[in-house]
C-alpha cells in the first residue's frame, strides 16, 4: 500500500506526469489564455521557461481546450525523431497515407524543439505557410530557432517564470486539498531545496510525504525533510 | 475563450494573419510579372530581401501560375544540408520514379538561398549546361558571390532583384484589403503603425493585429495615434529585440569575467541606463497623449516622405 492510499487518495497527488492536475495549476491561467488565443488566431509561438516552470503543463491545458477536434499534435522532441509529414497523416489513417492526403488547419506543438533536426523545421515551416497547419508552439529557447522562424514569431513569446514560494504552497494546497499532513513551513523548506523545479520540487514533496508515513507520524516534521537529501 | 476580437468585429478567422498570400493572393508593391517574363525566357534570377518582405509571397504566387504542370521545383535549402537537386529532378515525374529518367525543361525554385552549399550549386550548374533546367530562381536574404559557381554568377548578371520596402500608400492597402473600411482603424493610424515597422509588411501585421486585439479588449470604437503610442509600447518588437540584444550582451560580459567579482557591480549600472533610455522615450511619448483625433497637432504627422526615410534608415543600421 503506497503512502497515498493510507490517506485517502486514489492517485499520488505529487504525480509529476505530464499533463497530470492542470486544471489546478493557476499560474499558468493568464498564459493559456494568450496561447489560446495564438493558435485561434494562428500565429506561431514560443514558450520560454526554464525547466519545470509548467512549459508542458501549458501546452496540455492548451490541448484540454481543443479536445476531440483531432485538430491537434502534440510531439515531444526529446522521445524520438519527428517525421512531421507522417504525424499529420495519420489524421486520416491509412487512408491518408495512400492517397498522400494532407489535413489542413492542424495545430502542431513541438515540445523541446532543441532536438528537431533543420529539415523538419523547414518542413513545419512549408506547412505552415502554406495553411497546412494553423498554427505551430514551440517550448524550448528562443536563440535556437533559426531566423526565418523567428522572425515569423516576432514578439509572440511567452516567458514563464519559475513559482514563487507561495505560488508552491497553494500547489500543494490543491494537490493535498489540505495542508494539515504538510504544514506550509515545511512546503517552504521543501520549496528552497528544489532549486525553484517544479517538477524536482513535487518529487521530494512526495519522498518526504512517503518517509512520514512509513515513519507513522501525523504530521510531517522537519525529521522526515533530513531523509530526502540523505 | 468564447469571444475573439476578430469575431466582435465580424471577421471569422484572423484578418491580419501573417501566413504569405493566405487571404488574397495579391502582393503588396511587388510585381511578379518582370520575374515571370524571365522564367519563360530561361533567365536566373536571384530575389534578395530581408525576413518578412514578402520572398515566399512572391514564391507562392510563381508557383500558383505554373503549378499543375509538373514543371516546378520547389526546394529549401538548409544549412549544412544537402539539396539533392537529382533526387528532386527524378523525382518530379512519374518515367523519373519508375526509370530514373531525368526530365528537361524544368524550373527550380529555392527558397533560403542564403544557405546554399557549394555542391549543391554544383549540380545546379551543371544541370543547367545539360538542359535539365532551364530557370532558376534563388530566394534569399542576401546575394552572396562566393556561393554560387562562376557559371551561375555570370549568368545572373544583372538578374539580381532586391524587393522594395513597403511604402506607406501599398502598407495601407495591404491592411484594408484584408480589413476593409473597418472604422476602427483610421488611415493615418495606419501609417503611424507602419511608421513603428521598419516598412517590413510581416511586422505591420503582428503590429496591427497586436492593437487590434487589444482595442477591442479596451472596447475603443475607434483608434488614434495616442492609443498606438500606447498599445504598441508593450509590444514594440524593436524595442524588444533592443533589450533581448543588450541582455545577451551582459551575459556574455558576465561569462568573460567570471573570475572577477567586479561583474556584479557592472551590472548593476548597466541597468539603469536602459530604464533611463526607456523612460526618455516615454516622455517624448507622452505630450502626444492631449493630441486626439478630432484636434490633433500637425506636427506629431509625419509627412510620406519622413516615414519613408525612417523605414529606409532603420534596417540598414
Amino acid at each position: 500500500m503506497s503512502w497515498y492510499e493510507n490517506h485517502g487518495y486514489i492517485e499520488d497527488p505529487f504525480s509529476t506526469k505530464k499533463g497530470a492536475f492542470i486544471e489546478q495549476s493557476i499560474h499558468l491561467n493568464g498564459p493559456t489564455e494568450e496561447l489560446v488565443y495564438s493558435i485561434e488566431a494562428g500565429n506561431m509561438m514560443l514558450i520560454e521557461g526554464n525547466k519545470g516552470t509548467g512549459k508542458t503543463a501549458l501546452l496540455f491545458s492548451a490541448i484540454e481546450k481543443f479536445k476531440g477536434e483531432r485538430k491537434v499534435i502534440y510531439f515531444d522532441c526529446n522521445t524520438d525523431e519527428v517525421d512531421i509529414k507522417k504525424l499529420m497523416q495519420n489524421k486520416y489513417g491509412i487512408v491518408g497515407k495512400l492517397l498522400n492526403l494532407m489535413p489542413k488547419g492542424m495545430v502542431l506543438m513541438l515540445d523541446n524543439f532543441k532536438k528537431l533536426n533543420h529539415k523538419e523545421l523547414e518542413r513545419a515551416k512549408y506547412y505552415y505557410d502554406n495553411n497546412y497547419l494553423r498554427s505551430i508552439i514551440f517550448t524550448g529557447n528562443d536563440s535556437e530557432l533559426p531566423d526565418n522562424i523567428r522572425d515569423r514569431i516576432g514578439n509572440r513569446i511567452i516567458k514563464l517564470k519559475s513559482l514563487t514560494t507561495s505560488d508552491a504552497v497553494e500547489l500543494v494546497r490543491n494537490r493535498l486539498n489540505s495542508l494539515e499532513f504538510l504544514p506550509e513551513k515545511i512546503i517552504k523548506k521543501i520549496y528552497a531545496k528544489s532549486k525553484k523545479d517544479t517538477v524536482s520540487f513535487l518529487e521530494s514533496c512526495g519522498k518526504t510525504c512517503k518517509n512520514a508515513t512509513e515513519a507513522g507520524e501525523s504530521v510531517v516534521s522537519e525529521k522526515n525533510l533530513g531523509e530526502i537529501d540523505g | 475563450m468564447a469571444d475573439l476580437w476578430y469575431w466582435k468585429l465580424g471577421f471569422s478567422s484572423n484578418p491580419f494573419n501573417i501566413k504569405p498570400a493566405v487571404l488574397t493572393n495579391e502582393l503588396a508593391g511587388i510585381h511578379v510579372e518582370p520575374v515571370l517574363e524571365k522564367i519563360s525566357n530561361n533567365e536566373i534570377q536571384f530575389i534578395e530581401a530581408p525576413l518578412g518582405m514578402g520572398k515566399t509571397s512572391m514564391l507562392k504566387n510563381i508557383i500558383s501560375t505554373f503549378g499543375g504542370k509538373k514543371k516546378l521545383i520547389y526546394a529549401s535549402c538548409i544549412k549544412n544540408e544537402c539539396l539533392e537537386v537529382t533526387d528532386l529532378l527524378k523525382n518530379s515525374t512519374l518515367k523519373g520514379k519508375l526509370f530514373g529518367q531525368v526530365p528537361e525543361d524544368m524550373i527550380l525554385m529555392v527558397d533560403e538561398a542564403q544557405n546554399i552549399s557549394k555542391e549543391d550549386a554544383k549540380e545546379i550548374t551543371s544541370y543547367l549546361e545539360q538542359g535539365n533546367i532551364k530557370s532558376v530562381v534563388f530566394f534569399g536574404i542576401e546575394y552572396n558571390k562566393k556561393l554560387l559557381t562562376n557559371h551561375l554568377n555570370n549568368s545572373l548578371n544583372g538578374n539580381i532583384i532586391s524587393l522594395p520596402y513597403l511604402a506607406p500608400e501599398e502598407a495601407i492597402g495591404v491592411v484594408r484589403r484584408r480589413i476593409g473600411n473597418l472604422k476602427l482603424i483610421p488611415d493615418y493610424v495606419i501609417r503611424e503603425i507602419y511608421g513603428r515597422s521598419n516598412g517590413n509588411p510581416r511586422r505591420l501585421l503582428q503590429n496591427c493585429e497586436d492593437i487590434c486585439r487589444k482595442a477591442v479588449e479596451l472596447s475603443i470604437s475607434e483608434l488614434t495615434i495616442t492609443d498606438v503610442g500606447t498599445l504598441l509600447e508593450t509590444t514594440e518588437p524593436a524595442a524588444k529585440k533592443k533589450s533581448l540584444k543588450t541582455k545577451t550582451k551582459t551575459v556574455k560580459k558576465v561569462k568573460a569575467n567570471k573570475k572577477n567579482k567586479t561583474v556584479k557591480t557592472a551590472k548593476k549600472t548597466k541597468v539603469p541606463k536602459k530604464t533611463e533610455k526607456e523612460e526618455k522615450t516615454k516622455i517624448k511619448e507622452k505630450p502626444v497623449a492631449t493630441v486626439t483625433y478630432s484636434g490633433y497637432n500637425v506636427e506629431n504627422i509625419r509627412t510620406y516622405e519622413e516615414e519613408m526615410s525612417t523605414g529606409k534608415v532603420k534596417p540598414e543600421e
